[in-house]
This record gives C-alpha cells, structure tokens and sequence, in this order.
C-alpha cells in the first residue's frame, strides 16, 4: 500500500551574512512498508521528524531526495489530477482538535467537505452519508447542525475521524490522534480507531510518543530518533526484546503504576536536527556507546527475523 | 490531623456566573497538605483541579469567578484575610507555582538567568553579586548543563526540559514552604520527564517543601505523591495513600481511571473505556455526579449526593456503594 | 450550505451590547439625517434667496443663529453637514476593507511572489506624506469628495492589509485547511471558503473603526479647504467660522455645532467597532459588563446554590441539588 524509500527531508536554515548555510534534517534516509490492511506505527520523542515524515507521505512536502510509493506509484511524479486522485485516497486525522475543525462550519459542512471538494455528490447523497459517518463514530444525527465549540475534545476528534473516512480512502495518517485528550476519553478514541479499521479494512499509519499506545493498536512499529529509525519490526517482537538502546530507554522511562519498578533515566537532551553529530545519532546519550559509535553510522540490519536495528552493539 | 497542616483548606466553592448559566467549578472541597509533604490532586479537565488552585493563592478574580470557602489557612495565616499585596508578598516567596507551559510562564524579553535573578532579590533580601551566584547554583541543582552560560540565554533558547527545569529552579529558589505544581511535566517528552520528574523528587526530599502536584496523569502521582485527592465535576471523591489507592481504589472513578490508562505490561485488543463524557459544568447530574457513567450505580445514586465518608482513619471515599470497605476489606456490593 | 451562523444575528448582538447600542441608534440618527436633510431642515443653505440677516445669535427661526459671513442657517449647514461625513466615512472605510482585504489575502496565501511585492508596497506608501500629496493632487485634477475618497483609500488599505495578512498567515497553519488540500481543495475554494470567512470579523470591526478615523481625517481636510468649495461641510463650516470671526465675536454655536457634529459621528461609528470587538471576542469582555452583570445576580440565590454544595448529613432524605 504504501512503501517510502530513502525518504530524506531537509529545510534550509536563514543563515546570516556571514554564517554558512545550514540545513535542518529533519528526516534522514528513512524506508518503511506499510501492507494493506495493517497498522503501522511511528514512535519517536518530539524533533525525531515523524511529523515531517507525515507531511511527506501525504504530499504536502516534498522530499529532498527518496521516493514516497502509494500504491505502486510515485507520488511526487504524478500529474496533477492522478495526484488529486491518489490524495484523496488517504486522509489525516491531526492531533490538536480544536485546531482542526473550522469554527464557522456545522459539523455537517465539515464532515461533507472532502465530498463537496470532490464533487460528484448529490445534496441527498452528501447529507446520507454525513449521517452515516455520525452514527459510524458514535454520534447522534442531531449534532450535525452544531458547531464545533459545541463540542469537547474527543467529539471533536470523533468529527475529524468522520471526515477523514468520508470519501472511503483507503490509508488513513494518524498523527497524535489522542494525545491532546483527557484519559477516559482517550481510550474511547482508541476504541474507535480499532474498531473502524476492522470494520472499514482501512490501513493505518499511526504515530504517537505514547508507545502503550502503540503496542496495542499497531502491527508493525518503527523507532525514530532524529530523522532516522533506530529500531524496525513486529510490535509485539521489538517491545519483548528491544535490540536498540535508545528502544529501552524509552521503554524504561515510562512511569508505571507498578510500584516495585523504579524507571531508568537517560541522561543528556536530545541533539538538534541542525547540527547532527557524526556516527550514530543517539551515541551521546546511550549507555552502551563505544568508540566506534561516534564515528561510524550504523545501518539497519536485521539482527532477528523481521527485526532491524541501527546499531553497532544492539542488545541481543 | 489538620492541627499541624501546613495549608488548610474547608469548604472552597468556586462559581462563575455566565449568561448562560451558573459554572460550578468547585463544589465544597476539603485539603490540607503537611509540610514535606507531597499531595497530589488528579483529575480530568474540567474537574476543577486548577481552578482550585488559583482560589487558594487569590489569583482568581471577582468577576469573574465567586469564591467562598470556610477556610484558607497556610502557616497559621488566614489568606482570605489578606489583601492583594500581602498575598502577593507570600506568593513566591512562602507559595510557589510551577505552571504547566515554560514558554508561556517565563518572560521571553528577559535572560533566565535575570528573573532567577528577581525571585532571590525581592524576597531573599541579596544584592545583585550575591543573587547572580544563587541563581548560577539553582541552576546547577536543576541539571542544567553548563549554568554559566545558560544563565545570559533566552527562554527561546533552551529546550522544554530546560525551560521547565528553570522553572523549577524560580519556585525552589526562595525555599518556599510550599509548591504548587500544575501539570509540571505533561508537554515534555518521555525521556526529559523522567529526568524533570526526578529533579523534582530530589529537590523536594532534600529541601523539606511540600508539593502540592495538580495532574491528570496517575503514573507520574505514582511517583512523586504522598497522598492523593481524586477530584470529579468539581468534587473530591476520593482521597488517601497513593499506594494504597492506587492498589485498591474505592471509588469507581478512580477504578476506571487506572484501567483505562495503556499499560506497557498488559496487552489489551481494547481498552477499558469510562463511557460518555465528563458532566457539563452547568447543567451536572442529579445525585452523585458520576452515576450515569458508573457500571456500579444504584437508584440511590441517582437521588442523593453522596457525602465524603471515612473509610479508615486515612481514607475517605464519597460513593454510597464504594468498592473498598476499609484497609485490607472486601470489595462491597451494590 | 450555510457557513456561518453569526451574519444573522449580528445586528441583534451589537444592538445587546449597551455601548453597541448607542453607537447604533446615533449612527441611524445621523444617517436619517444625512439621507432626510433637505425634508427636515427649515432652510435650505444652498439656496441663497433663504439667506438671512448674518451673525444671529441662536433663536427662532434659527436655531443655532447665522453664519457671520453668509448669514446661512447654521442648524440646516450642521443637517447637511452630515452628508459629507458620512459618505466620505462610509464609503472610504468600505473602499479600503475591500482593498486592504484583497491585498491582505492575496500577500497571505498567494505565494512568496505576491507576498513581497504586496509588503513592499506597504513599506513605500508608509513612507509617503500624505498631506502634501493631498494638496498636489488636489490641485492637480480638482477639489472634490470623489478626489478624498480616492486618496484615502489608496493610502488607507495599507495598514489593514497587514493586519489581515498576519490574521491569514495564523489560519494558514490551522488544520482544517490542510486537510481540504488534502481533500483535493484549489487555492480559490480555500481563500473564498476558508479564509475570508476566517478574516470577516476583523474586516468588519476595522471597517467601523475606519469609517471613524476617516471622518476625522476628512473633517481636517475640509477645514483646510481642500474638500469640495461648493459643499457643505463640518469641516468647512469650522474653516468659515474661524475666518469669518465667531471666535472674535463670541458666536461659540458656530463653532461648536460642527465639532459636535464630528465628535457624534466617530463616536457613534467607534462605539460600533468596539461594540463588534467584544461580540467577536466574548473573551474580551470588559469588567464593567462581568460587573453589571454580578450585580444583576440575586445575592440570596447564590447563597443557595453554593449551600446546595454542602453534603448533608447521613439521616436526611432530601438531597436533590438545585437546579441552576
């Protein structure tokens, strides 16, 4: 369904008059497959470019150098109107909810956006299907003439979720769906997510810093550290067994309720995207450097069946 | 127990008055935090945590918020009988606030290292030499790196961690009795909280402050907080050890909130969910506020407010069929 | 399908507003008698055969006395008077929100290209003086109403014009409108559906804000004898009463009138602006308003709903809370 290549994106920085020309790097040689059907997902802390990495996949970035395949095609490559086509096949749903509705709109207006945009639609046809999408994400016919103030954090979410699937797109991105919500509502939305995509066949590709969430919604998962993925493979595999450090460390540092473990700090901030330090990206803060690391970039190997990591001494 | 409390709190009700109706924000609480102690006041938004805080230091305004409470008493002091300089007198020097947004909290004009700065010449009583010297240190406290030269940077400079380690450093720095802390670690990521929230245990164990720790998130509570005060639709529900509660909850609330966090150690193909949404602040349920959401509610729940009710001499519980009969009982049935 | 729910109930709300009130019912008042001038004014100034002895003090028939100069029924010049300030206001604040609009969207979503060449002009006209243009040009192609009007605008536009723009810059990065691109929306279906909608109410609010300042502006040109010579004008009439001695011979009615008559327009108009801001920004709501309204709350019944927060003790049967 969707396969990226190599993917690496740059953004120029202003330099002065003086200062050489800098660049952010913010995604850096960086490959993923998603299957039809399956749900992939991206985890990184904030700056790793998960976010850049989403905007390229839907083609509002343009990479500096690889390729983003969407259903056998590239996508940069396209024409215009196949690009029109192949966008509307895969929607976004974004984190902040109340950015993400326009307040002057009744959810009706919103939901039958992309259709209108579309066109093709008859009003009956339009109107049908906005209640059909209500009912689909649990709520009522009556809400479709309100308006987005009207409604709390996880509605809201719920009316994005129902306009994204309005023209039945097939790859549905998912960025930080849930991590602008309350903790009850939070796992509603969860819920939802699982059940449309049983429900619909949809594809997901789901990023999120919350890697309980993505354990128990995902199949396959990638692990990015500052534009690159440190650890690649089977959800269930690559939270058993970690291979990368970095993978631990994250691991470690999420609280509990188990009052026995007490978490593992890792030391240091994480790097800027502007001046990326030679070697392996997470070498300064990783408890496991050596030498070698600080000099020599490692490659993704698969050290497990399906299971890749970028590291020269991966806990095996 | 409220003999030797530090910050004592009976009755606070906060309203806000609105065309279209009477915002109940908080409806009758009750605290009182120790001092070195550390208590933890959880809930959702809109529950009110916050909005309590801010009545408790005077910083909510007349309009548009009514505030009445029986009693605010920090150090023997009356705070509802003080006028606006004396309050501000004890807020930062005695009470301190470390808000949730560093961006927004610190003056993005002014170096770190100048409203450092201020906290230690407007209530340490230093001179300018002597307050440069406690800041560069209160900065070395915090594990910020290379303090000399992050003290001349701007907010802008520095990362969420650090802006929220200097944040940290601004509330210790005038060794105040007590800290209130709103959401301190929700915008960092994973790896940065962890080292923020252990800062923030240090300091706090090392200086004898209490903590008063406003959050949403039980994990964090879990390991900062003493006691814990759950908080729904503008009611306390619940309160206690946070071990113990968190161990065994007696209110359905607290019981739905701990399930439906995503554990690492479980693996879910659902996730527990508390059905529908937290009540309108206007226009709240009849009798316990919780009850249309609650899978244990009975008719009476409908009809009658609970009232805060002890469970053991540490516990209370506002629920007519809590889940907990006291230490170490039997779930209750309904 | 219908957008927006605020355009209808717009003129209720500002009518709500008690400031918006006063600025409505003065603004209809002085456009009542702008339009009705010739029907309700007892002379008519233009017509010299109604000219009277000159210099009267006010009385009957003259309400406000006569000009020194021309002995014209100041009270009817105050009447037509209005005429001028209105229309220039009016339609010059119209004028520049459709220009400043125009200009604004297009430098904040047309691209860099559009957004350079529009800042650049901003900063060149910034820096041309107006006045001493308005008298070159004046004296150029004639003194005229038109001629104001049209100089206002091509200077007035530009401060608006950034002011929209910053506003698009910010909906630019909202959510929604990537996701209509990503629907496949063309840049003109998100500039007319999105983004202009999105800027409507600062276009509003400033238009009223504008028409004030323009007035003012006006009034100044006027008196410097730039406007129109054959219309009357409270500008004007400030002119021929500063020349024609009211302040030497004490004719203070003659002065004052026409001040009055500006002071009443802009602050009808900037009633209106303002009136606008605190319905579009229910957030900015000034304290004299939260004020009025806490008093206008029952003292006991409040004492009632924050009694009904207690909990009662065990035995009592009754524990309905009370509803708001």
């Amino acid at each position: 369904m969707l396969k990226v290549e190599n993917l690496a994106i740059s953004f120029p920085v202003k330099a002065g008059l003086f200062s050489k020309r800098r660049h952010i790097k913010a995604v850096r040689g960086v490959s993923l497959t998603i299957q039809k059907g399956q749900i992939f997902g991206l985890v990184g802390e904030s700056g790793c470019g998960k976010s850049t990495l989403a905007q390229a996949v839907i083609g509002m970035q343009r990479p500096t150098q690889g390729q983003v395949f969407f259903k056998g095609d590239d996508l940069y490559t396209l024409s215009t109107p196949a690009f029109r086509a192949a966008r509307q096949n895969m929607q976004m749903v974004f984190q902040d909810p109340f950015s993400a509705l326009n307040p002057r709109f009744d959810v009706q207006r919103i939901i039958a956006e992309p259709m209108h945009i579309r066109g093709g639609f008859s009003r009956e046809q339009m109107e049908g299907r906005v209640l059909e999408l209500l009912n689909l994400v649990g709520l009522s016919p009556e809400d479709r003439h309100r308006y987005p103030s009207d409604f709390s954090g996880g509605q809201r979410q719920r009316i994005g979720i129902a306009r994204a699937i309005s023209l039945h797109p097939e790859l549905l991105i998912l960025d930080e769906p849930v991590s602008a919500l309350d903790v009850s509502v939070h796992a509603q939305i969860m819920n939802l997510l699982m059940d449309l995509h049983e429900e619909l066949g949809l594809t997901y590709l789901f990023i999120s810093h919350n890697l309980a969430d993505v354990k128990d919604i995902s199949h396959s998962v990638g692990v990015m550290y500052l534009g690159s993925f440190m650890e690649y493979g089977p959800t269930a595999q690559v939270f058993a067994q970690p291979l990368h450090p970095y993978t631990h460390s994250l691991l470690a540092a999420v609280l509990t309720l188990d009052q026995q473990k007490e978490p593992v700090i890792t030391r240091g901030d994480i790097p800027s995207p502007i001046e990326v330090p030679p070697g392996c990206s997470f070498a300064s803060r990783c408890p496991l450097a050596q030498p070698k690391c600080q000099v020599e970039t490692p490659v993704l190997l698969e050290y497990r069946p399906g299971q890749l990591a970028a590291c020269h001494y991966p806990v095996i | 127990m409220s003999q030797d409390a530090l910050l004592l709190v009976e009755g606070l009700k906060v309203i806000f008055p609105t065309d279209a109706g009477i915002i109940k924000a908080v409806e009758g609480i009750d605290l009182a935090i120790h001092p070195g102690e550390c208590l933890a006041l959880v809930g959702e938004s809109g529950c009110g945590k916050s909005v309590s805080s801010l009545a408790i230091l005077g910083l909510l305004g007349t309009p548009p918020a009514l505030v009445r409470a029986q009693t605010i008493r920090f150090d023997g002091q009356n705070l509802q009988a003080l006028n606006e300089q004396q309050m501000a007198q004890i807020r930062g020097k005695d009470i301190a606030m470390i808000f949730q947004d560093a961006l927004t909290a610190l003056n993005p004009v002014m170096s770190i290292g100048r409203q450092l700065d201020e906290v230690f010449l407007k209530h340490c009583g230093m001179n300018k030499s002597q307050a440069k010297e406690a800041s560069i240190e209160a900065l070395r406290a915090v594990g910020v790196s290379s303090p000399a030269q992050r003290y001349r940077q701007f907010p802008h400079q520095l990362s969420g961690g650090m802006r929220q380690r200097v944040l940290i450093a601004m509330a210790f720095a005038a060794s105040p009795k007590l800290i209130i802390a709103d959401e301190p670690t929700t915008a960092l990521d994973v790896t940065i909280q962890m080292q923020v929230l252990e800062e923030l245990r240090a300091m706090q164990r090392k200086s004898g402050t209490a903590l008063m720790l406003i959050t949403h998130d039980l994990s964090v509570v879990n390991y900062l907080a003493d006691r814990i005060l759950v908080m729904y639709s503008g009611k306390i529900v619940e309160t206690g050890p946070v071990k113990q509660i968190l161990k065994r909850p007696a209110h359905p609330y607290t019981e739905g909130l701990l399930t439906s966090v995503p554990r690492l150690d479980t693996c879910n193909t659902r996730f527990y969910q508390i059905p529908d949404q937290v009540p309108n602040p206007m226009n709240k349920p009849s009798g316990c506020h919780f009850h249309p959401r609650c899978s244990h509610a009975g008719e009476l729940c409908k009809q009658t407010v609970p009232s805060l009710r002890s469970l053991s001499p540490q516990r209370e519980v506002r629920c007519h069929f809590p889940l907990q009969k006291g230490e170490g009982g039997d779930s209750q049935h309904a | 399908m219908r957008t927006t729910r605020r355009k209808n109930n717009l003129l209720a709300m500002i009518w709500h507003h008690p400031q918006g009130q006063v600025g409505l019912i003065l603004a209809g008042l002085l456009v009542f008698a702008a339009v009705a001038a010739p029907w309700i004014t007892p002379f008519d100034p233009y017509d010299v055969t109604q000219r009277a002895e000159k210099g009267l003090a006010p009385g009957w028939p003259h309400l406000l006395g006569t000009s020194i100069s021309t002995g014209q029924d100041i009270f009817s010049m105050l009447i037509y008077g209005a005429r001028v300030s209105l229309l220039v206001g009016i339609v010059t604040g119209l004028a520049i929100a459709f220009l400043g609009a125009f200009m604004g969207i297009l430098a904040g979503y047309g691209g860099r290209f559009w957004d350079t060449l529009i800042m650049r002009l901003v900063d060149v006209m910034l820096v041309i003086p107006t006045l001493p243009l308005t008298i070159v040009l004046t004296n150029l192609f004639g003194k005229s109403y038109g001629m104001i009007i049209f100089i206002f605008t091509i200077f007035g536009w530009v401060g608006l014009a950034r002011v929209i723009r910053s506003q698009v810059l910010v909906l630019k990065s909202s959510n929604y409108i990537k996701a209509a691109q990503l629907a496949g929306a063309s840049r003109r279906y998100i500039m007319f559906r999105h983004i202009l909608p999105g800027v409507s109410n600062l276009l509003i609010m400033s238009t009223a804000l504008t028409s004030a300042g323009i007035m003012v502006a006006e009034a100044g040109l006027s008196f410097l004898g730039l406007g129109d010579p054959t219309a009357i004008s409270w500008g004007k009439m400030l002119a021929e009463a500063q020349s024609g001695g009211a302040l030497l011979f004490g004719h203070w009615w003659w002065i004052i009138a026409p001040g009055i008559g500006i002071f009443l327009s802009v602050f009808a108009f900037m009633r209106i602006g303002l009136a606008l801001e605190e319905v579009f920004n229910p957030r900015m709501k000034r304290s004299g308003m939260l004020l009025r309204l806490f008093k206008s709350i029952n003292g006991s019944y409040i004492q009632e709903v924050f009694d009904a927060m207690d909990d009662r003790p065990e035995t009592d049967e009754a524990g309905k809370e009370a509803a708001p």
